[in-house]
């Protein structure tokens, strides 16, 4: 798993790339995003464009990292989704939660 | 340690379970208790040890490739299967040595059902029914295996036995209207719900 992070205006881009597995990339998601947190940003992106697999702990962490951001008064949103990831957000009924874009822009627009 | 076999069509019992009419709970399965004789097609012992959760699923795939099902059927199988194999190895056996993993799969006309049975001592299923109350909860990045699996299968069914724990996954093979919905409603196919007895708690 590795993860970019960049800044655009006040929206910190978090982009990780592989799997959000237990064990591969889920610990890694939430340290990303709790350092965008601790450092300041409020204005979360998960690209999720370059992710492969899925499973109950990555979205346990899109969960986590979603409720830790909107306890801190911040936003946490989503684009780029895979179809996989796709059908899990809407099997698991998580697709009402999150606000997800199709692309960055859409999605930078919105904050 | 992984030893298996596949097994030519050979009749298995019909699947027998603890069942009480009339007392359904958000959290009981609906799982058809009268079927066709089923077929085991395949059956493995597994280690309780990382990353068998993927071997369960590479198995089960390789085991229903003949049957065609649909790539998004499939994908939820396996999913489903992984997701239920890593807590039999986590909870149920809880990582140990001694204890193993059975991973059997059975067809019948239209259905393949998974069951996955560990050694560990007796659980107690405790899942919120609804996204909303799951949400309500401290969230850890873990606890959604259940609920994922819950939603991925048309049906599951989860028992105490006096060894251990098994946990079955019932997929028909075709494509049901719920496939592309968020929310999934009960089939209608049985009115016997099954009651967990349970004296431990899991996550």
């Amino acid at each position: 798993m590795k993860i970019t992070v960049r800044q655009i205006g006040n929206v910190t881009i978090i982009t990780p790339e592989g799997k959000i597995t237990i064990g591969d990339g889920d610990v890694a998601l939430r340290t990303s995003v709790r350092e965008a947190l601790e450092n300041g940003s409020s204005n979360l992106l998960l690209n999720l464009g370059n992710v492969t697999t899925i499973d109950s702990s990555g979205i346990g962490e899109l969960v986590s990292s979603y409720t830790s951001t909107s306890s801190r008064g911040g936003k946490l949103k989503l684009s780029n989704l895979p179809a996989k990831v796709t059908d899990i957000l809407h099997i698991t009924q998580l697709i009402t939660v999150f606000e997800v874009y199709d692309n960055e822009k859409e999605a930078l627009d919105s904050f | 340690m992984i030893q298996g076999r596949k097994h030519k069509m050979q009749n298995n019992a019909l699947l027998t379970a603890k069942s009480k009419k009339d007392q359904e709970s958000a959290d009981n399965p609906h799982f058809p208790e009268k079927r066709h004789s089923e077929y085991l097609i395949g059956e493995w012992t597994l280690a309780s040890v990382a990353g068998n959760d993927l071997k369960a699923m590479e198995l089960v795939t390789s085991s229903v490739q003949t049957l065609s099902l649909a790539e998004n059927r499939l994908a939820r199988l396996q999913m489903a299967v992984a997701e239920a194999t890593r807590n039999a190895i986590e909870h149920g056996n809880q990582y140990s040595s001694d204890l193993l993993i059975t991973l059997q799969v059975l067809i019948c006309p239209g259905i393949v059902i998974v069951r996955i049975r560990d050694q560990g001592e007796q659980l107690r299923i405790s899942e919120p029914a609804d996204l909303a109350t799951k949400l309500a909860a401290p969230q850890t990045g873990r606890g959604w295996g259940l609920y994922l699996i819950k939603r991925l299968v048309d049906h599951w069914q989860f028992r105490n036995e006096a060894n251990g724990h098994v946990i079955e996954l019932l997929l028909y093979h075709k494509q049901t209207k719920d496939d592309n919905r968020s929310e999934k409603k009960d089939l209608p196919l049985s009115s016997q719900i099954y009651i967990l007895e349970n004296n431990g708690e899991k996550t």
